[in-house]
């Protein structure tokens, strides 16, 4: 009987204690985190007096230059406000899962960075659906005192408001391998415009050189640049459609024949894989047509052995005295509504990317070329060589060109226009499946049909 | 003593410690308690099974994009999906992925149990464990590594069809060839992995009814076919609709050998682009949520539909 009893006494025990434990967890479950009431002001919390106050900041980049830049900045920062004791958390989330990871957090209300390096494409994305109104915060007003010093605010700004401060003007540049052309007999520096790109390289290619590689799968930059140059791009700057303009039909053709016509362009549709690293490698490839972001993220890591034998120059222009250069995207700097620490973050993002010295250091650090209008000329940007280029002035070269940088406009469909332009024009077009203009028409019609 | 006595009388205190002793009491009866102790589970799935399902249904009939309150559009969004080429597409190349790993997976991964089932192969488990390895590695190892596999100029796929005379393949370059690319994948992937359900099967039968079998003259192909695949008929039941529940859900494969993250992950020509992908796409990267929502509602019902007529198919729902 007594055993009986034991057994009975420790089952009500046990039942007694899962039931309290159950119930206790699911009050917390259900309990929500008390929302930040400083209505987009850094918090401020008590702290004992005279103690620093605790301040962690996350920081969220696909690139590494990002993230080794920003430490920089942070430790810098710190000395600067000695009333805090920060805890910085700046991490490299892989290019492919980011802009997933923004759009989650944004809609779940939790967890986002207090910083964020969100590409402009993928800003595009959080256009729709309030993400980017309800989750980031609009830096107009605090930039507006000093927006004219500085370029390229059209990528990141949407009725009116600014959610990010650019990292570069994204010149489009063509990196080329004098080596090469010497070997050709070609003169490099004579080409300004497609024609001149074509003849040199109708010679090039006797010699087994391509001229570029460009991705025929995916738009960006090798398409869009043309787009831009020639007039084009994906919206005008009232936020109307242009995809299936007259501009952007001749850039596409002009894609398309440089491919298979003119056959001075290896087309690839892995850019960005083994194939494109080994014949650039291999010597079989005279230059590529790339933003400015593309030598220090890309080549300076990949191709470490060809240090100094590549040179630069402003991309080709579709007459002479035409523009040559474009901004073809790049990563601007958020700060997250759901951040406690919002106007510490903008300081820390003000403190690199708004001041002359920021600006420097990013040149020099990272060689993203300033968007401050008053470094182009400062002797520390313009007057520094760069081994990889032979000891070219780099800058220079971007300074000429950056100020006559057609301007980007964007709006909530650029995602489904990189996409569809890849997709439904691109691949289909080069395959000879469609006709240039009725690719064009038929993607800007089914983008038009969409959701607005 | 006695004073206490009157006044506890006189002040009738609740007894706290006897209604909660009689609650718990009344919760360990043995009618209460398996339901006490069930709770849990229901309660967690209610919130993290039903109530993501209820949701996703009442989403699929909306015009949701994230944090703005949803509009409900009835039917809209199926109507638009049936409608949309890009759909279509995606439903082609999962009856592909499906019919691939249905038809060449499957019998493959049988063979591949076979031969490990075999009494004269040593160290089987090291085997096992080989074949098993695609399954758990890295998808991000798994795409860099294929595209290399793949490459045009320099990938070992073609560098062995040169060596046969044949023309290099632009296997993940081109739409012709990507979902050839996705499915070789796949097979390498998961048939190793689904050959463990198999062997699992095959060790299990009892070596005496083998043995009846050969007394009785049979030989090898009979006893496969008249002896271990009626045996195995439930093993290869359950395999045929998990692989074909996992089919309609392949994500990963294609997203990876097409190397575009966010952006463009169905390949060329969305010559790759699975449900699963098309969901994505619709919901992450264009942002119609309640679309995709709709595209997952689809699914559930293709899946749920294949998977009924498949167990009918095997006789689970015979009435001995």
């Amino acid at each position: 009987v007594s055993t009986t009893s034991q057994q009975k006494m420790n089952r009500r025990s046990f039942l007694k204690a899962a039931t309290l434990s159950a119930a206790a967890g699911l009050l917390a479950a259900c309990a929500q985190a008390a929302p930040s009431e400083q209505g987009g002001k850094t918090e401020t919390t008590s702290q004992p007096s005279g103690q620093p106050k605790d301040v962690n900041i996350s920081m969220w980049f696909h690139d590494f230059l990002y993230v080794r830049f920003f430490k920089n900045r942070a430790f810098e920062f710190e000395k600067l406000h000695p009333e805090y004791k920060f805890t910085w958390d700046a991490i490299q989330v892989p290019g492919s899962q980011i802009a997933d990871k923004f759009i989650s957090a944004l809609a779940a209300g939790a967890g986002a960075p207090d910083i964020g390096g969100v590409q402009n494409q993928v800003l595009a994305r959080l256009f729709k659906g309030q993400l980017a109104e309800k989750g980031l915060v609009d830096l107009a007003p605090k930039i507006a005192a000093e927006k004219d010093k500085f370029v390229c605010w059209e990528p990141y700004t949407y009725k009116g408001k600014v959610y990010g401060v650019a990292s570069s003007t994204a010149n489009t540049t063509y990196y080329y391998r004098p080596d090469l052309f010497e070997k050709a007999g070609v003169d490099p520096k004579t080409m300004e415009t497609w024609q001149d790109f074509i003849d040199a390289g109708t010679k090039m290619k006797e010699k087994g050189y391509w001229m570029a590689i460009f991705d025929t799968t995916y738009p960006e930059p090798n398409l869009l640049d043309p787009m831009l140059t020639n007039g084009g791009g994906y919206y005008d700057k009232d936020g109307n459609m242009i995809l299936d303009s007259q501009a952007n039909l001749e850039a596409l053709q002009l894609f398309v024949d440089l491919i298979q016509k003119h056959k001075v362009v290896m087309g690839t549709g892995d850019f960005w894989g083994p194939g494109t690293t080994a014949a650039i490698k291999e010597d079989k490839v005279a230059g590529m047509i790339m933003p400015d972001w593309y030598l220090d993220y890309v080549m300076k890591n990949t191709f470490p052995e060809q240090l100094g034998k590549w040179a630069a120059m402003p991309g080709f222009a579709f007459k002479k005295g035409g523009l040559r250069s474009s901004y073809t995207g790049d990563t601007g700097m958020s700060v997250f509504q759901q951040s406690k620490w919002q106007d510490l973050a903008f300081e820390l993002i003000q403190y690199g990317y708004m001041t002359t010295e920021g600006q420097t250091k990013r040149w020099s650090e990272i060689h993203y070329f300033p968007t401050m209008k008053e470094v182009w000329q400062d002797p520390r940007v313009i007057e520094d060589q760069d081994s990889f280029l032979g000891g070219q002035k780099l800058a220079k070269l971007w300074a000429d060109e950056a100020p006559k940088l057609p301007k980007f406009y964007t709006g909530t469909h650029r995602v489904e226009m990189i996409s569809g332009l890849g997709t439904d024009v691109l691949v289909p077009v080069i395959a000879g499946q469609k006709e240039p203009a009725a690719a064009l028409k038929e993607l800007a019609d089914k983008i038009k049909a969409m959701p607005q | 003593m006695r004073m206490n006595e009157v006044a506890t009388s006189k002040v009738p205190i609740p007894n706290r410690e006897s209604w909660l002793s009689s609650f718990f009491s009344w919760m360990g009866s043995r009618k209460v308690a398996p339901y006490v102790f069930i709770t849990p589970f229901y309660i967690i799935f209610m919130i993290f099974g039903i109530g993501p399902i209820g949701f996703a249904i009442f989403m699929s009939l909306t015009s949701w994009a994230g944090l703005e309150a949803p509009k409900f559009i009835g039917l809209a969004n199926y109507f638009q999906m049936f409608k949309d080429a890009t759909f279509r597409l995606s439903v082609v190349n999962s009856i592909w992925y499906i019919a691939a790993m249905l038809f060449i997976s499957i019998p493959l991964a049988f063979l591949l149990a076979a031969f490990l089932n075999n009494h004269w192969l040593k160290n089987r488990t090291v085997f096992r464990g080989i074949y098993f390895l695609p399954a758990i590695t890295s998808s991000v190892v798994i795409g860099i590594v294929f595209r290399l596999f793949y490459d045009l100029n320099y990938g070992v796929l073609n560098y062995f069809l040169g060596l046969v005379g044949l023309p290099p393949i632009d296997w993940i370059g081109t739409a012709a060839w990507f979902k050839p690319a996705v499915i070789i994948l796949l097979l390498w992937r998961w048939v190793g992995y689904t050959s463990v359900f198999f062997l699992a099967g095959m060790q299990a039968i009892s070596q005496e009814i083998l043995e009846a079998a050969l007394v009785d003259g049979a030989n090898t192909m009979q006893r496969y076919t008249r002896v271990i695949i009626p045996i195995l008929r439930p093993v290869i039941l359950f395999v045929t609709v998990t692989v074909t529940i996992n089919s309609f859900q392949i994500f990963e494969e294609p997203y990876v050998l097409s190397g575009r993250g966010f952006y463009q992950s169905g390949g060329p020509g969305d010559a790759g682009l699975s449900l699963a992908l098309y969901l994505y796409r619709m919901g992450f990267q264009f942002g119609q949520l309640g679309f995709a929502s709709a595209v997952g509602m689809v699914i559930f019902a293709a899946v749920f539909v294949l998977s009924v007529l498949e167990l009918r198919r095997g006789g689970l729902f015979v009435s001995e």
